[in-house]
């Protein structure tokens, strides 16, 4: 299978009655990646997709694949291999039959055609379910089936819409890595909407955080959690602490910075931020909580007392549910292991200590 | 004893609870919810359909006398007189055109009705149903007016000064008057189940058919309609069986050629006081009904079983 490139440029979806669902999204999707849409409902994840599809006729914008715009072009010369969130398999014909639509549309001959139906069903591994009916199936089985469905016609991208949506916990994170390993053996490039973030991390090279049309950020995984642009994406992926901050000095990439709550911060790396209004986030599993020595203890930069409101069990991690001397909240997630399994841990109502690492100070520009 | 006193207060409102209860089962049970309906269909259906029905296989005597002996000669007679053969088929024939018809013009407004917005589903579905509320005699006379055949039908009207034709159709008094008249009253009957059907469709079916490759029609083909099929026979049977059994309108906008059993019927028990022969038309026009309900139940059952298979 050849993989294509996938670039969104100026995407723009307004429903009549002026909602603004998708606006001028521009994106690329390199060939044989997976992306994740990810944003929370109605953002306008489902509306990106389908227009992608062809499902949807965009407002303006184009989309271009393999070099080529086919914004204009039917659905059914797209060559698309969707997966729906309720599966949507034909109902009346059975998984052979299911599979076989495709390329029946295709007028792939009857015996290359079950061939590849035997081959798209063996991948899935329902090689011994052709005969059955979709409703005969486990919801798990249907959307393999639907993936036979997709994959089977040689599709130059993959569109998933919540595809897990309907499995429990367990079975949906077997499915990711199933779908993952299939989507990288194949070289498929995917695009995939979703409002899990796990999934999203999981699953995905890139990650593209929608929020109320328009696209926030979009980096690899590992960058949108450590490097969130703004604040909605930080508060989005991951929880997060967040200081309101003024600049007070800087040094190159470094900087001191005083927050609103009187907490003093130590950043070491401003990045690309300009101005003095800014806001600092911190993530919880960066402060560490120390019980307070004495009342008139100093406090220096990245430090900061505040009082335990809750303390939740989380398996192996403890989540401190903290509140500073100005009435901010702020969560601080600390392993059990660390925290000495219960002889040094702080209860509810004990004053403490928190403090971090300057390092862990990421600055958001506010626009 | 003042133990027992309050023990007969505290029991005695909980058993007469415990009856109603009962009475409440016994009186709300279905056979009781159905009772009144099975004995005003016993009287005034069941007796009086199966008494029709015997008088096609009894003798008429001089007097007007119906009884014994008994005889299939009505029903050869039927088979036998080109006549009633004329009229059956054509009453086939109109019915069979105005299912097919209604069919094929209910599916894009079922469709309508059913993926359109609101206002748009309710203006429709005004316009479906708002026949129904107009008598069938009034909606004949109608027709009377606009497909008359002079050049001042409403129709012919139109169509000449618009130069569409320069001669007027003849389409008042023939078969495809009676087509066109009953399609307008039974069309309701086909939309109705037909879009209760499509509604139960998930767009994601017919959108997943798109993607894989299938254009408009073949998803139209593949998907949408063996997935309506339940309820195109609904709407196809229902048609069938009203349309089959008009008299009203063949009477009055239909010509020599397209009457159909109904107004036999009539002929036979009103002007030549048959009733033997009036009850065997009757009676096979039920049973053409019955065939045609039979033909559609064996066609769903069929998918059924194939569903349950394997
Ligand atoms: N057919 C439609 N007509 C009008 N508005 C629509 C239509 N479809 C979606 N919208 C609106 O567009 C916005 C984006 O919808 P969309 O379905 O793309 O959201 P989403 O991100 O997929 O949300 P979810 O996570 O809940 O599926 C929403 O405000 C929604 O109400
Ligand atoms: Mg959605």
């Amino acid at each position: 299978m050849k993989s294509v490139e996938v670039r969104l440029e100026k995407l723009t979806k307004h429903y009549l009655g002026q909602v603004i669902a998708v606006d001028n999204v521009s994106l690329t999707v390199k060939a044989g990646e997976i992306l994740a849409l990810l944003g929370p409902s109605g953002c306008g994840k489902t509306t990106c997709l389908r227009m992608i599809a062809g499902l949807v006729d965009p407002t303006s914008g184009e989309i271009v694949v393999g070099g080529k715009p086919t914004t204009h072009t039917p659905v059914h010369r797209r060559n698309v291999g969707m997966l729906f969130q309720n599966y949507a398999l034909f109902p009346h014909m059975t998984v052979a039959e299911n599979v076989a639509f495709g390329l029946e549309m295709r007028g792939v001959g009857k015996a290359a055609r079950e061939k590849r139906v035997r081959d798209a069903l063996d991948l899935v591994q329902l090689n011994t379910f052709g005969d059955r009916l979709p409703a005969q199936l486990s919801g798990g089985q249907q959307q393999r089936v639907a993936l036979a469905r997709a994959l089977v016609i040689e599709p130059s991208m993959l569109l998933l819409d919540e595809p897990l949506g309907a499995l429990d916990k367990g079975l949906r994170e077997s499915m990711q890595v199933e779908i993952r390993s299939l989507q990288q053996r194949l070289g498929l490039t995917t695009i995939m909407v979703t409002h899990d973030q796990d999934e999203a991390l999981t699953m995905a090279d890139q990650i593209a955080v929608m929020h109320q049309g328009n696209l926030e950020q979009i980096a690899p995984a590992g960058e949108i959690y450590r490097k969130p642009k703004t604040r909605f994406v930080a508060g989005f992926i991951g929880a997060s602490n967040f200081f309101e901050a003024t600049v007070t000095a800087r040094n190159g990439h470094a900087a001191q910075l005083a927050a609103a709550s009187g907490v003093s911060l130590q950043a070491e790396d401003m990045g690309s931020v300009q101005g003095d209004k800014v806001i600092v986030t911190v993530r919880p599993e960066a402060v560490t909580v120390a019980p307070l020595v004495g009342e008139g203890q100093t406090t220096g930069a990245n430090m900061a007392v505040a009082t335990v409101e809750q303390v939740v069990y989380r398996g192996f991690m403890l989540h401190y549910y903290l509140r500073l001397a100005n009435g901010e909240p702020m969560v601080a997630y600390r392993q059990t292991q660390t925290e000495g399994f219960g002889n040094v841990v702080s209860a509810a109502g004990d004053r403490v200590l928190l403090s971090w690492a300057s390092d862990a100070n990421h600055v958001i520009q506010i626009n | 004893m003042s133990d027992f006193a309050t023990m007969k207060q505290a029991t005695a409102p909980r058993d007469g609870a415990l009856l109603w209860k009962s009475i409440e089962r016994r009186l709300f049970s279905p056979g009781i919810l159905i009772l009144p309906l099975a004995i005003f269909l016993l009287f005034f259906f069941f007796i009086p359909a199966i008494r029709l029905m015997t008088f096609s296989v009894m003798t008429q005597n001089a007097q007007g006398v119906i009884g014994a002996p008994f005889t299939l000669a009505h029903y050869i007679r039927f088979f036998e007189v080109d006549l009633y053969q004329k009229v059956l088929w054509s009453t086939i024939r109109i019915s069979l055109i105005t299912s097919f018809l209604a069919a094929i013009l209910a599916y894009p407004v079922a469709t309508v009705l059913v993926r359109g917005n609101i206002a748009l589903t309710r203006i429709i579905t005004l316009i479906v149903i708002a026949p129904l509320a107009v008598s069938v005699v009034v909606r004949a006379y109608g027709w009377q007016l606009i497909l008359g055949n002079g050049p001042t039908g409403l129709l012919n009207y139109v169509l000449m000064n618009l130069g569409i034709i320069e001669s007027p159709l003849a389409i008042l008094f023939s078969d495809s008057a009676v087509v066109i008249g009953s399609l307008h009253i039974f069309f309701p009957m086909m939309v109705l189940p037909l879009s209760s059907a499509l509604g139960k469709i998930d767009p994601n079916i017919q959108q997943a058919a798109r993607t894989l490759g299938a254009p408009a029609w073949k998803v139209f083909v593949r998907v949408t309609l063996p997935l309506s099929l339940p309820g195109l026979l609904a709407g196809f049977t229902l048609v069938f069986s009203l349309a089959s059994a008009s008299y009203v309108i063949p009477a009055l906008i239909g010509g020599p050629g397209s009457q159909m059993l109904g107004n036999m019927v009539e002929q036979q028990v009103l002007a030549v006081y048959d009733w033997p022969f009036g009850a065997t038309i009757a009676t096979i026009l039920v049973l053409i009904v019955i065939l045609i309900n039979a033909i559609s139940m064996k066609l769903l059952g069929g998918r059924r079983i194939k569903a349950n298979a394997s």
